[in-house]
């Protein structure tokens, strides 16, 4: 029968499989992989779906790293900065702004190359056929090859440790202590057969590598002086990590319990994970008064609380309000925790800085 | 084969108006699914008696879930008939459709083949998932299609994977690369029947001229009601809502708008198609020469399931 589609199934074990899925195959078209049958069985099978590469609306080059870096977890490597300039700033500590520019680059870049990996990885493991809409979408939508994502990957790995190498020669033993956290947190999370992801030490992970740590690391390098006052910031940072890792969890709590995937919300259940997020949202809350304790003005303090209080009581009478794992207000909970996210990053670093 | 379905024999006489409720819940069904069954089962050469039973089981486990959904959608009409739980009461029409699950059960496990019934469990087990996860989508006027499409896996699709997979248990086929493509090709055909159905609740290829916009009036957006309006502005899609016919859909959206959205949905569901015939053609080769007369009458079935004409 004659088909308007093209489809190819492709047992792993034949010898055009690696190059279908690496995209290797052929110049003019692209192959998705859209269904495995006997998933992690040697006889697993994929189901291919062939696209002309002209009729493929490709935007452009620039457009594809952009996503390929997922700018909404910007926020988790340039708000620490920002918050850390600020930090260091109010404190009164001196600045090195070559550090700074250093930094920021290494951060972006280190984006690039930590998703494009991930993306790559998912892809030849399968786990995007699993969950279709899972990482950047740029190998699903067949905009790039995922053997062009591993050079992309690759090429940003190393320009990241490039732009990073004065960092360490300027504070070795501190750089080489969050290189080795977040290498070990890199493979705590990507190797599967560990599930540290899917044990609750994944959460934690979270807290002290995007929190903690990661203001820790940036004030070294920027002023090469660590206070205490960077351990608090770095905590409130880390629990907003941990908030909005956990809310994402929620959101996938039905793929993931079907899929046998036992994460710390899915092991709570849909309700009873509802009301964990408002008491994290509320130990936030409390977090936030911290602020009194830095060296800036009551007013700008009171500006701060008062608008993480009161964004964190509005999110969380909308998680209240959710009944169902496929509401599509899920998504917009979701969306909200990751501008919630900017926002609070911007007012912290506004106060600190004015 | 003309099977009868329903026979007042198999259900105690004593429990007052059980057999009226089910002389008029199987009078009317087109009996697609137990048909399906037929077509399957005489390639596979079953028994007369082991094809009785897997079209009986999977009628009653259908016409279940059509007297629960009834009740929880405060349906009124049910095949142009009045409801159960609004002609009998809402309180029979629950334990009636419990009845015919719990016989699904006992003739299930009369019959002795344990990976049947297990499959036939799981199978009710999704079926009220997707009921339960579909009365929370109520008046949820911004549900994406991914998130109705998983709805319908669990409930539409499951049981047409069970019409696709049942027949090769009851033959004890149990080869899991047959049984996976049994399952995508179930999927797919229930991902079509459900998005044909959601069609002519817009009147598009409505040849038997059933009611129109009572999925939009009950609070449900369907899959073409999210699909047709996925990307328009808030204030023209509260006024979707509203809609009460078809003319009142088509003035305020524009009848092109309408068609070329019909025409895309149509494009995107032919691809459906066209996966079915591949994976089809996967199964040829996976039965083997013994079975593969059963490949082609399942070939004839996505064309006329989704465009509703032969």
């Amino acid at each position: 029968m004659k088909t308007q589609n093209q489809f190819v199934t492709l047992s792993k074990n034949n010898k055009d499989f690696t190059a279908y899925l690496t995209g290797s195959f052929s110049d003019q078209k692209r192959a998705i992989p859209i269904h495995s049958f006997s998933v992690n069985t040697p006889v697993e099978k994929v189901t291919f779906e062939l696209k002309k590469l002209s009729e493929i609306n490709r935007p452009s080059f620039v457009f594809l790293l952009l996503c390929l870096s997922r700018p909404r977890y910007w926020v988790f490597t340039l708000g620490p900065l920002m918050i850390t300039l600020g930090l260091n700033y109010a404190l009164g500590l001196p600045l090195n702004f070559y550090h700074v520019i250093l930094s920021f680059i290494s951060l972006i870049l280190l984006n690039l190359s930590a998703f494009s990996l991930n993306d790559y990885f998912d892809h030849l493991a399968g786990v995007d056929r699993i969950s279709q809409t899972s990482g950047s979408q740029v190998i699903q939508k067949a905009w790039l090859a995922a053997s062009q994502v591993k050079n992309i990957a690759y090429i940003c790995l190393f320009l990241t440790l490039l732009f990073s190498l004065p960092l360490f020669v300027a504070e070795p033993l501190v750089s080489i202590v969050m290189a080795l956290f977040a290498a070990f947190a890199l493979f705590a999370f990507s190797y599967k057969d560990l599930g540290l992801k899917y044990k609750g030490i994944g959460e934690f992970i979270v807290f002290l590598a995007l929190g903690p740590l990661i203001v820790i690391g940036l004030s070294s390098v920027i002023s090469s002086e660590v206070r205490i006052e960077h351990i608090g910031v770095g905590s409130c940072l880390g629990w907003i990590a941990m908030i909005h890792m956990q809310i994402k969890n929620w959101m996938h709590i039905m793929p993931n319990s079907k899929a046998g995937i036992k994460t710390f919300i899915s092991r709570l259940g849909f309700d009873k994970a509802k009301l964990y997020l408002c008491f994290q949202l509320i130990i936030l809350c409390v977090l936030s008064f911290g602020i009194y304790y830095l060296p800036i003005s009551i007013e700008a303090a009171s500006l701060f609380c008062g608008s993480v209080v009161g964004s964190s009581l509005f999110m969380i009478y909308k998680i209240l309000k959710i009944y169902s794992p496929v509401s599509s207000q899920l998504k917009k909970v979701y969306k909200y925790a990751m501008n919630l996210n900017w926002f609070y990053c911007l007012i912290f670093a506004g106060v600190l800085f004015f | 084969m003309n099977i009868k379905i329903y026979d007042a024999q198999d259900f105690p006489s004593y429990l007052p108006k059980l057999n009226a409720l089910y002389d008029d819940l199987f009078s009317h069904g087109k009996g697609f699914r137990s048909k399906l069954i037929q077509k399957i089962s005489d390639h596979l050469k079953l028994e007369k008696k082991q094809i009785h039973l897997l079209a009986q089981t999977i009628e009653f486990i259908h016409n279940a879930s059509l007297l629960h959904d009834d009740l929880v959608d405060r349906s009124h009409l049910r095949r142009n008939k009045t409801t159960a739980w609004l002609k009998y009461t809402p309180e029979y029409a629950v334990l009636a459709g419990d009845y015919l699950l719990a016989r699904v059960m006992v003739n299930l496990s009369r019959y002795g083949n344990l990976q049947l019934l297990q499959y036939t469990a799981e199978m009710i087990s999704d079926l009220l998932e997707g009921e339960w996860i579909q009365d929370s989508l109520v008046k949820d006027w911004d549900v994406q299609l991914k998130q109705l499409d998983e709805v319908h896996k669990l409930k539409t699709a499951s049981l047409f994977k069970w019409c696709m997979r049942a027949p090769f248990f009851a033959k004890e086929i149990y080869s899991d690369s047959t049984h996976d493509l049994l399952d995508q090709l179930g999927a797919i055909l229930g991902l079509l029947f459900q998005r044909s159905d959601d069609l002519l609740d817009f009147d598009i290829r409505n040849y038997e001229n059933k009611a129109v916009l009572g999925d939009l009036k009950s609070g449900y957006m369907n899959s073409f009601a999210v699909f047709l309006t996925h990307d328009l502005d808030a204030p023209v899609k509260t006024q979707f809502r509203d809609c009460k016919s078809i003319e009142d859909v088509q003035s305020l959206l524009g009848k092109d708008f309408v068609e070329m959205r019909l025409s895309e949905f149509d494009k995107e569901n032919q691809r459906y198609i066209d996966l079915y015939h591949h994976f089809l053609e996967q199964l040829k080769q996976e039965v083997g020469s013994e079975y593969q007369s059963v490949v082609e009458p399942l070939s004839k079935l996505p064309e006329p399931l989704y465009w509703r004409k032969a």
